[in-house]
């Protein structure tokens, strides 16, 4: 039966508040030690309860997980550790009575070396179609100036398979052989597994790694024109046929280079701002607000039908890709305690251990992530606090089971420990038994409940997601400042960036008149005038302000 | 109006397919006045709404006690400008009137009236709610019965001034079963995917009102005289129609929060017709029963209410329960914080809603006794000002409300089992 997706807005990306979890890591239902969709679908009151709009499914589908999910295997199945299709179509329902969307994560850049394709094209003869499902050549030495993404673990992008008797292309592990764009065939298959899955209801699909999808020889194989031309392809696919639905682009690139993946609003509704993640970080260490007004002033303008993706932290590293190379060791200096701290050019924290476990520094944080212009992303298990395992290999350290209660497993499994597919996470500041869903809930004071009112305040006020920005220019830059204005909402924004209390003064006359009514309380703060209006914040403290007119 | 009928909804002809206005009336049950009303509203359509194409729509809703069956026992062959929907299985009150705005699109009319099935209604007022919709000057006609200001106690003691101070309109039946609605108005609410839920007969009703306000349509008050009683408004016990009529409007804030917390201060709406200016008798009420009822409340409930309410009400509701007859009055400002903090502690679930909901009762009935006794022996006109000074304490007090939704606190230390 095809399923309607369940937002009646085109635009409803724009006011989410998407969440991002792993099936496997959020709640096990069958006591196998791994998550799965009715694990989830019996935790999704939590969800509701914490305000949040949109799930971010990462990697559900048939898969050997070599790659954490990246590799597929059969795009028409989910993982058996996950549950059943039926398991999947209940868990929409739940989604969808709750008015929830549901965003999958859909890898179309290639698929693992177990797929059915990719057997059938080694086995094919040279020239096929069959064989031309994917990049083949007899020498390594093709598109050469196309750089290796994974530096720390695949050294090279082509691999010889004896089979074929040919090298394969591929731009992550050696396991994960790229499809082959210049094929018809390719993109025809891989919009009829997008079709499988919105006709089950999905709202969304988050396309990984959408810049490598074509080759050319004398480029560095990404951004290419063709390339744009398949997600193109892709939009109007799905603008067809399914209305409401929405696509996500994911391209660790510069904003100005991100900004070609929206094209003329043709392409991806939503896109990822990958450099506004780490300069906040910059931002917050240096108590300066220059590295986030530098690149957010850089940010080109977007089609009025398309979003930045915002986020603090997520499921991959804390990516320094778009970084200068002195912010790079700034970031390294300011952030890595342990050699294990780094990876692939990254840093592997959760954001609690990020932040030394400051609870002001993570207001703060999330302050600005819910008041930028675009839909901010909250990675599981963040909104209570949750550490990370820097012990665990490549990026599973930031994947560990939700902590739901202080008990065996933090609640998330009935396993043996020992079955579980990583452990908990069990030190002693950010262990299940300390840091947990169930203690949080009864803390008046505790961060779930902070997080629960500031997702609900957001969500009452459009302008963050819809908005303009400006910022104002204070002489003192540990504060940040910037106004964010729709229709008839006119929200002034500050933030001090320093552990320290500042002063600041403000020119707004030309708000002159109007009062500032501080949102989160409510209260009203004396009226501005013609004069720098002076304001006092505490460490790292931050207020939003709504200016009002005085009643008639 | 055309002069022939038919029993369906999809008419044979150019001419019969077209309405310029409906009048509707969604039946499920008590279906004994329904002729009565029929032939009002041809009056209406005939008279006072002269030179239009109107027609009257019944929906059907096959109710399971078979009521229907006597809207065709009633009428008979009397079938001029009339359709009936037939009935497609039970409908709530929701569906009859999705099924009757449908029927208003499909013929091209420019508004339809609903009429309530339970009693009659003089044919001057339905055009009242239908004139300002066919001069398309508005899109949302609410009701202004002419009523004793004791009369309809509920509704302007907590209704009508949470509706005026969050959606900023000072409408007196927010949650009328009879309404008018534009075309306009129509094309827009069957467009939206959220249609209230099936077991709930009031909350339709207001969600069309707070959509007509928080949607931007221009909104009006018809006056329709004296307010009929049909036995359903004697149905439920005042706790059960509390939690109903209260619990609907709770749900509704919770719905439009982003549009309230937006709003501040009130207007009166515009008002359309006349109605006739008789004296009207005020209801018979035992203000001693009443106050029995609420120190009863207060003894037995207290323990509940603070999980609800703070402490500082807590202690001025001890004080009422103390004071003697001739010094009972509970503060407007009170009374607005007290209902605030019930519409919180409803979107918190502090405790199981229905609960709370009906654990609300005592509480209403001294805010009732308070107004009856300054009342008593004072003209209607000192009433209505009493009543006006609760409105605007609701509005003075919005900000408790907005600071509260937007950043909850408890009033109580967590507790530990």
């Amino acid at each position: 039966m095809k399923r309607p997706g369940s937002a009646s807005d085109p635009l409803w990306f724009k006011d989410a508040i998407i969440y991002e979890l792993h099936v496997e890591g959020f709640y096990d239902s069958s006591g196998d030690g791994v998550g799965d969709f009715r694990g989830l679908a019996e935790q999704i009151d939590y969800l509701q309860n914490l305000g949040v709009t949109c799930l971010w499914l990462l990697p559900f589908l048939a898969s050997p997980l070599r790659h954490d999910g990246y590799d597929v295997s059969d795009y028409r199945n989910i993982h058996p550790n996950y549950g059943t299709l039926d398991d999947f179509t209940a868990f929409m329902e739940a989604a969808h009575a709750r008015r929830m969307q549901v965003i999958m994560e859909f890898t179309i850049n290639h698929t693992s070396d177990q797929h059915p394709w990719f057997e059938r094209a080694r086995r094919a003869a040279a020239g096929t179609e069959e064989r031309e499902f994917y990049v083949w050549s007899d020498t390594n030495q093709r598109f050469a100036d196309a750089r290796v993404i994974l530096h720390d673990s695949d050294h090279k992008n082509w691999t010889w398979d004896p089979e074929a008797n040919a090298h394969y292309w591929h731009r992550f592990s050696h396991h994960e052989p790229d499809l082959n764009y210049d094929n018809p065939a390719v993109l025809r298959e891989i919009l009829e597994v997008m079709d499988f899955w919105l006709e089950m209801g999905v709202d969304g699909l988050s396309l990984h790694a959408v810049p490598y999808l074509v080759e050319r020889e004398g480029t560095t194989c990404e951004n290419l024109p063709e390339t744009h031309d398949i997600v193109k392809a892709i939009r109007r696919h799905i603008d067809g046929r399914y209305p409401n639905r929405m696509v996500l682009a994911q391209a660790n690139l510069g904003p100005s280079d991100v900004r070609a993946y929206f094209g003329d609003g043709d392409e991806a509704h939503m896109a990822h701002h990958f450099p506004l993640m780490p300069r906040v970080f910059l931002a917050i260490h240096l108590q300066d607000r220059y590295p986030i007004t530098e690149v957010l002033e850089k940010t080109p303008g977007i089609p009025d039908g398309c979003q930045w993706a915002l986020f603090l932290r997520n499921h991959d590293e804390l990516t320094l890709e778009t970084v200068t190379e002195e912010e790079r060791d700034y970031m390294y200096l300011a952030y890595t305690g342990e050699a294990q701290s780094s990876a692939n050019l990254a840093i592997r924290h959760r954001l609690a251990p990020l932040l030394g476990n400051d609870r002001r520094r993570f207001e703060v944080l999330t302050s600005l992530l819910f008041s930028f212009p675009g839909t901010p992303i909250l990675y599981y298990g963040d909104e209570i606090g949750m550490g990370d395992n820097l012990f665990l290999g490549d990026r599973r350290g930031v994947r560990t089971p939700m902590q739901w209660t202080g008990d065996r497993n933090g609640g998330f499994s009935r396993a043996d420990p020992q079955r579980l597919y990583a452990p908990v996470i069990m030190d002693p500041i950010y262990g299940y038994q300390a840091v947990n869903v169930e203690a949080q809930q009864r803390d008046p004071a505790g961060v779930l409940q902070w997080m629960r009112n500031m997702i609900g305040l957001r969500g009452l006020f459009k302008v963050f997601g819809r908005g303009s920005l400006e910022f104002l220019k204070p002489e003192n830059r540990a504060v940040l400042v910037y106004l964010r204005r729709y229709e008839a909402d006119t929200i002034l924004c500050i933030a001090n960036l320093s552990h320290i209390v500042q002063p600041v003064l403000l020119e707004l006359a030309r708000f002159a008149g109007l009062t500032p009514r501080e949102m989160l309380g409510y209260t009203e703060f004396p009226v501005i005038t013609e004069q720098p209006y002076f304001l006092t914040l505490g460490p790292y403290g931050f207020y939003w302000f709504e200016l009002q007119r005085a009643l008639d | 109006m055309a002069s022939t009928g038919s029993n369906s909804s999809a008419p044979s002809t150019d001419d019969e397919a077209t309405s310029d206005v409906i009048v509707g009336v969604p039946v499920s049950s008590q279906t004994a006045a329904i002729g009565e009303i029929v032939r009002s509203a041809r009056v209406a359509l005939t008279r006072e709404l002269a030179g239009l194409r109107g027609r009257i729509v019944i929906v059907d809703a096959e109710a399971p006690d078979g009521t229907p069956g006597q809207v065709e026992r009633t009428l008979g062959d009397d079938r001029d400008g009339l359709i009936v929907l037939p009935a497609q299985g039970s409908l709530s009150r929701g569906r009859a009137l999705r099924r009757l705005f449908e029927v208003v699109l499909e013929r091209g009319a420019r508004g339809v009236a609903v009429i309530d099935r339970t009693a009659a209604v003089p044919p001057e007022w339905i055009a009242n709610l239908a004139r300002p919709l066919v001069d398309g000057a508005f899109d949302f006609v609410a009701p202004r019965y002419r009523r004793h200001p004791f009369d309809g106690a509920l509704t302007k003691s907590i209704v009508q001034p949470l509706f005026r101070a969050c959606f900023g309109l000072r409408i007196e039946q927010p949650m009328a079963t009879e309404f008018g609605c534009s075309r306009r108005m129509l094309e827009h609410v069957l467009q939206t995917q959220r249609w209230p839920g099936d077991n709930d007969q009031t909350q339709i009703d207001l969600w069309l009102t707070t959509t007509a306000v928080s949607g931007g349509f221009k909104v009006c008050e018809a006056l329709m005289g004296p307010r009929r009683r049909g036995s359903r408004d004697e149905a439920q016990d005042l706790s059960g129609t509390i939690a109903h009529i209260v619990g609907g409007l709770f749900n509704e804030l919770e719905r439009g929060a982003a549009v309230w917390h937006r709003v501040r201060g009130s207007a009166a709406v515009p008002e359309f017709g006349t109605a006739p200016d008789d004296p009207i008798e005020a209801p018979a009420v035992n203000s001693s029963n009443l106050l029995d009822s609420f120190r009863l409340g207060y003894r037995e409930l207290s323990g509940v209410w603070a999980e609800i309410l703070p402490p500082a009400t807590i202690l001025e509701l001890r004080r009422l329960a103390a004071a003697p007859p001739q010094s009972f009055r509970m503060d407007d400002r009170l009374w607005a914080r007290t209902i605030y903090d019930f519409a919180l502690g409803h979107r918190l679930r502090v405790i199981a809603r229905d609960h709370l909901l009906r654990s609300l009762t005592p509480l209403y009935l001294g805010w009732l006794t308070s107004l009856i006794l300054a009342g008593r022996a004072a003209p209607e006109s000192a009433i209505e000002t009493r009543l006006e000074c609760t409105g605007q304490a609701f509005e003075d007090e919005k900000p408790y409300l907005i600071s509260r939704w937007r950043w909850p606190e408890r009033f109580r230390p967590v507790r530990f089992e």
